[in-house]
């Protein structure tokens, strides 16, 4: 389990990871890889974990000591280059916590996105007006209305990836309680949220399931949680799980496998994303 | 996703499952640690398996084109297993876009992956039934809600037959095969592959063993067994052969070069 401070972009965890796999296929250890830096042997794990930024000269030396050919190397450096650019989502840095841009990070890069919301509808599928109302309600008095301005347009440009080119494919299950509980007393807010939903389930790319009360428990009685997954098949799954005044990433084989077995169960035990459309919009016509 | 009435949910992930196993040779993530462990158990007495899956994806693949070139235009497959790229429908509906795909999976986790992450061409229909290969008359029924049975069907049932047992084992895997081949028309495609003892006899014990310890049981079967379930068909060209020698494409051919595999496969064609 670990909690990062600083933001690695997916990019720069891959490129670190690479540098390892380089690194013990020379044969080397972290002590002898340092000393081709003359630096310490931790700046050598923190450059491989992604903890500090790849800087090129590094990059240089330590492939040339690992014997990497030459051409790989110029394109191992056009790959640092481009991870080592700032996101999109940095001038949103005003109302965006440290903790959450690893967050937009991964979701950008992510092939396929499952979520389990047991709350709210997931962001990525919110209308403007929902998530205004959501926040609104979810800050206590220090956030004023200019600031869940911003948060709302962070929100909708994160959106963005779902109708880009070779979108990501999202699969969600919500619990029942997101088609039943308002967040406004203006009944269209909630119409228009479950037409979104109606519309973004006929996509090819967005899978919908609602895990129904009639069901009974599931196992997914933990806060919500969402799994990333990448095209690069080096890279692990990632769960990202938050608290109030944080989040969780992880990574490690048994808390993902744990979280991707409690996903499997709801999706087995969750109604059809045909069924679902129909659930949706019974929901709809009721407020 | 069609289920029969009152279909049993069961869903039971404490023990490894062979569609997660093989999701893991193929360098998946849709398993859980009891997969992985069981997967690398047999690995490591039965060196094949890694390339052994991923010949029969290619498998599959080469036959569903061939079939799909033949003017194949519906498939039904049985034992569908974890979604890996590129997946039957994506095969079919690239020869032919309007091609209609129906997966069968009897694993509730496995059939809702496909659903989720299966989606066909707009013109093309990809359907999932959930039901045992063990009950064709239940895969049959459903999966004539899609398929139209008087016209060719491409049944493929790709390394699924050697979880399947004999008559005395209570499966009658030959009975079962016979029952679905009757279902179909004239001109279908019957699509198999299924690990054989006759290339590595003590690898292929022993993962049998790793197998049937787990709670699955294994049926590796010689030639002549294989062979049966074809059966009034007309094999096509090469006959029955080891996996990647099935028409091979170049990739198959270097393939060919890392060692054998022992899976047998043939695709045949009803009269």
């Amino acid at each position: 389990m670990s909690e990062r401070r600083a933001a690695p972009t997916v990019g720069q965890v891959v490129l670190g990871r690479r540098l390892q796999e380089l690194r013990e296929a020379a044969g080397l250890k972290r002590e002898e890889a340092a000393r081709a830096l003359r630096v310490a042997s931790a700046t050598v794990r923190r450059v491989e974990m992604a903890e500090v930024s790849l800087k090129i000269p590094y990059v240089h030396v330590l492939l040339t000591a690992y014997g990497v050919p030459e051409d790989e190397v110029a394109m191992f450096v056009d790959l640092t280059e481009e991870a080592n650019e700032p996101g999109w989502w940095q001038r949103f840095s005003d109302v965006l916590p440290d903790w959450f841009s690893m967050h937009v990070s991964l979701e950008g890069s992510a092939r396929l996105i499952r979520s389990y919301e047991p709350h709210f509808v997931p962001g990525l599928l919110q209308t403007p007006e929902y998530a205004r109302a959501v926040m609104e309600a979810g800050t206590i008095g220090h956030t004023g209305p200019e600031a869940v301005e911003r948060h709302v347009s962070l929100r909708m440009a994160r959106q963005k990836l779902l109708t880009r080119e070779h979108p990501p494919h999202l699969w969600v299950i919500i619990d029942e309680t997101v088609l039943r509980r308002p967040v406004s007393i203006d009944g269209k807010v909630m119409r228009d949220q479950l037409d979104r939903l109606l519309d973004a389930s006929e996509s090819g790319h967005v899978t919908i399931q609602v895990a129904e009360f009639r069901d009974g428990p599931h196992p997914g009685t933990s806060a919500p949680f969402e799994l990333f997954r990448f095209a690069e098949p080096e890279l692990p799954d990632m769960v990202y799980t938050e608290y109030l005044t944080g989040a969780l990433y992880l990574d490690s084989r048994r808390e993902v496998a744990s979280h991707l077995e409690v996903l499997d169960h709801m999706t087995a035990g969750a109604a059809s994303a045909q069924r679902t459309k129909e659930i949706i919009a019974e929901y709809r016509d009721g407020y | 996703m069609t289920t029969p009435e009152g279909a049993p949910t069961r869903v039971d992930t404490s023990r490894p499952h062979p569609a997660r196993v093989y999701d893991w040779w193929l360098g998946g993530k849709d398993n859980y640690p009891v997969d992985e462990e069981l997967a690398r158990r047999i690995l490591a007495v039965d060196g094949t398996v890694l390339r052994g899956a991923r010949a029969n994806r290619r498998f599959m693949q080469r036959a569903t084109r061939t079939a799909a070139e033949a003017g194949i235009r519906q498939f039904l497959d049985i034992g569908t297993g974890i979604p890996t790229e590129p997946n039957l429908h994506q095969i079919a509906q690239s020869v032919a876009p309007d091609a209609k795909v129906v997966y069968a999976d009897n694993d509730p986790i496995v059939l809702r992956h496909a659903q989720a992450l299966l989606r066909g061409t707009p013109e093309g229909t990809t359907e999932y039934v959930h039901a045992d290969a063990r009950d064709p008359e239940t895969i049959l029924r459903l999966a004539a809600e899609s398929l139209d049975f008087t016209r060719p069907v491409a049944l493929s049932l790709v390394a699924l037959t050697h979880y399947l047992g004999d008559a005395t084992d209570g499966d009658d895997v030959h009975g079962l095969l016979k029952t679905y081949v009757d279902a179909l028309a004239p001109g279908s495609y019957l699509v198999l592959s299924q690990v054989t003892p006759d290339l590595s006899p003590d690898a292929i014990a022993k993962a049998a063993e790793h197998f049937r310890r787990s709670g699955t049981p294994f049926f590796p079967r010689p030639l002549a067994e294989f062979h049966r379930f074809f059966d009034g068909l007309e094999l096509l060209g090469p006959g029955i052969i080891p996996v990647y020698g099935w028409r091979p494409e170049p990739e198959d051919v270097a393939a060919q070069a890392e060692g054998i595999v022992p899976v047998y496969a043939g695709v045949a064609r009803k009269p």
